[in-house]
């Protein structure tokens, strides 16, 4: 088949009554929910995951894609209007909601939908090209090969997160023990259940992603004094417009972002957050007067914007052709997926390609979609993000309570959920990121499934992983990250004594 | 994102607590790992039994635990982030714990109050009505998705 019957097939998907509703429901409340301080993409995603547990595989993971992406977008609006800082759309604040102050909220806002459109069609365009070659490619691969691609993908998740390398390793494999809860797919014996038989399917991901994210985002910024909403009424339609110059800075800036964020959406550890700081970083270093930046520079709010939206779309290829998610979001999407009985793999878009070509289908009609919630219905929306902050929460937890009750009709799901809620409230004060946590808990039990069997094969030889030439180049590049973080690490800590001051690095 | 030196609070005195008692944590962490492994077969490299992976995590654990407290004792305690506000840290789980056990029991209704009213309490002032209002709208809205649109049959009360 050639790629024109692929995306008709695509969009006869995605075009269903069903299939739109359900798009339409994700990038709704993603969009919503990216506003809303303390509540990222992540958290948006895991709220409706409950939801795919009830639907067919197809709606499911447009639903949560849409949400993925509808996130982000919806983070910048925040950035913009409100100056929160999203772990998505931390950049965009800086000159997004200088714009805003100098009353040019109007072209910002305006400005970034054109960027994320931009941005995810070109994501688009590599996911629908690139996919089906690396997953032939990808055919080859045994269990030494996944089983080294698993460790730089956690390799990656956990140097590039947030904060502190040593901690987000601690908190990988975390991740990988609380995946060893339940029956053990070789002896079939029960491990880490400790006589309880609801832990015998091991723990939901939906659970655990809804309490470290959710429920103890939550507990965090509840009570705290919000930001001074913003007037509604001075977002107008003429305010939209931008100027010849703000077009003439924008459209280079938007390029170079989608090529930034495309690359970087592909790579172990990278997706949106990753994309958008390098499109900023890029745009500021090539500026001719980079003291603009800070001060309202539209370059620095379209090029991170394009970046992240790239990355959104391109960081479904290796979870798509390899089953290997690149950072949380895309580890809980690979969880909906096998939960409807879908393996992620080189072979899925050969035997499913009705949810694969649907999905891709579906980026561009959700796009499209936000494109109308942003431009002609702009006014309702920035109506709907004036409801205050004290009265969202609230019912966030009622949907993330009903959502986790709903996967089996289960009380305990939601006393686990409270648990995970105080456990991840708790790390937070450790220090500690749970966004490693879900890749490791995703990936721990393939990586132990790929090691097992490449031993088998090889006799219990370690060797094997070095003596395979794919496995081999990608534990290369794995060692390359690590000592690429640790140089980080180590340079950072004896400029900090340099100065007798305390490294900001671990 | 760089924030000026002079701007930043004196580093407070002693070491990095938050570091140590974080590797602390993950130390036991991975000892538990250690100790529930050994109760599976360990087997060898080339037939693991259940009992091997665990304890290599656990072991693993362990000692990214001891460098992190090693870490913490090498330097200065960090400006510590603001206090823990205590009324969002009880009520928000007191009101899951109350919506699990309710839901069951009593239905929608009930819990559905419950869980809004208690969330609410986490701000240092509760407005009566609008707090109520919410509880029905977040009942009617649940029960619609998930009742109606999701066919799930739970009801509004039940005793």
């Amino acid at each position: 088949m050639t790629l024109f019957d692929n995306l008709a097939l695509g969009f006869r998907e995605a075009l269903s009554l069903e299939n739109l509703f359900y798009c339409f429901l994700g990038v709704t409340v993603g969009n919503f929910m990216g506003v809303i301080p303390g509540v990222g993409a992540v958290a948006a995603v895991s709220i409706l995951l409950p939801v795919t547990y009830h639907v067919p595989p197809t709606a499911g993971l447009i639903m949560l894609a849409g949400l993925y992406y509808g996130a982000v977008y919806g983070a910048v609006t925040g950035a913009i209007l409100l100056n929160i800082p999203h772990t998505v759309s931390a950049v965009e604040c800086l000159d997004g909601y200088p714009m805003a102050q100098q009353g040019r909220a109007g072209v910002a806002l305006f400005m970034t939908t054109i960027a994320s459109l931009c941005g995810s069609f070109v994501g688009v365009v590599i996911l629908a090209l690139f996919a089906p070659p690396v997953a032939e490619f990808a055919l080859r691969f045994g269990s030494p090969e996944y089983f080294s691609l698993i460790i730089l993908g956690m390799t990656g998740a956990a140097a590039l997160a947030k904060g502190s390398p040593l901690r987000s390793f601690i908190m990988v494999l975390l991740g990988m023990t609380l995946g060893i809860v339940g029956v053990d797919v070789n002896s079939g014996q029960p491990r880490f259940t400790y006589g309880f038989s609801f832990l015998t399917d091991g723990i939901n991901i939906g659970v655990i992603a809804m309490g470290l994210f959710g429920v103890a985002e939550l507990m965090d910024s509840a009570g705290k004094p919000k930001p001074v909403l913003l007037d509604a009424k001075s977002i107008t339609w003429r305010s939209l417009l931008p100027t010849a110059d703000d077009w003439r800075r924008s459209w280079p800036a938007i390029l170079r972002g989608v090529g930034v964020g495309s690359c970087f959406g592909i790579l172990p550890g990278g997706g949106a957050v990753l994309a958008s700081i390098m499109g900023y970083t890029v745009e500021k270093q090539i500026a001719r007067d980079p003291s603009r930046f800070g001060k309202g520079a539209i370059e620095g709010v379209v090029a991170p914007e394009a970046a992240a939206n790239a990355a959104c779309q391109t960081s479904f290829v290796p979870t798509l052709t390899l089953g290997i998610p690149t950072d949380p979001i895309m580890a809980v999407m690979l969880a909906a997926l096998i939960i409807k009985g879908i393996s992620p793999g080189p072979s899925m878009i050969t035997q499913h390609p009705d949810v694969f070509w649907g999905l891709v289908a579906s980026f561009i009609i959700g796009n499209i979609l936000l494109v109308i919630w942003h431009i002609p219905l702009i006014r309702v929306w920035v109506r709907l993000l004036t409801i205050p902050f004290h009265m969202l929460y609230p019912a966030v937890l009622v949907m993330i309570c009903m959502g986790v009750y709903s996967i089996h009709s289960s009380e305990i799901d939601v006393f686990l959920l409270m648990g995970f809620g105080c456990a991840g409230y708790a790390m937070r004060r450790l220090g500690f990121q749970p966004a490693p946590l879900l890749v490791g808990l995703v990936l721990g039990p393939l990586l132990e499934e790929h090691l097992r069997r490449s031993l088998i094969v090889s006799r219990g030889n370690l060797a094997i992983f070095v003596e395979k030439p794919i496995s081999a180049t990608v534990l290369a590049v794995t060692l390359l990250v690590l000592a690429f973080m640790l140089r980080g690490g180590y340079s950072g800590a004896s400029r900090a004594r340099a100065r007798g001051k305390q490294a900001k690095a671990i | 994102m760089n924030v000026p030196e002079s701007a930043l609070p004196e580093p407070p005195e002693g070491r990095d607590r938050q570091s140590i008692l974080a590797g602390a944590v993950a130390i036991l962490l991975g000892a538990a790992a250690i100790v529930e492994g050994r109760r599976y077969a360990v087997g060898s490299l080339l037939r693991m039994g259940p009992g091997y992976f665990p304890i290599a995590l656990g072991t693993l654990l362990v000692a990214l635990g001891l460098a992190l407290a090693l870490f913490g004792f090498t330097r200065r305690a960090q400006p510590s982030r603001e206090g823990v506000l205590w009324r969002p840290v009880a009520m928000i789980p007191a009101g899951i714990a109350g919506f699990a056990f309710l839901l069951p029991r009593f239905g929608l209704t009930p819990a559905t109050f419950f869980l809004v009213i208690a969330a609410s309490l986490s701000e240092p002032r509760i407005e009566p009505l609008p707090t109520v209002l919410l509880a029905g709208g977040m009942t009617v809205a649940v029960w619609v998705v998930f009742a109606v649109l999701l066919g799930l049959r739970y009801p509004l009360l039940a005793w």
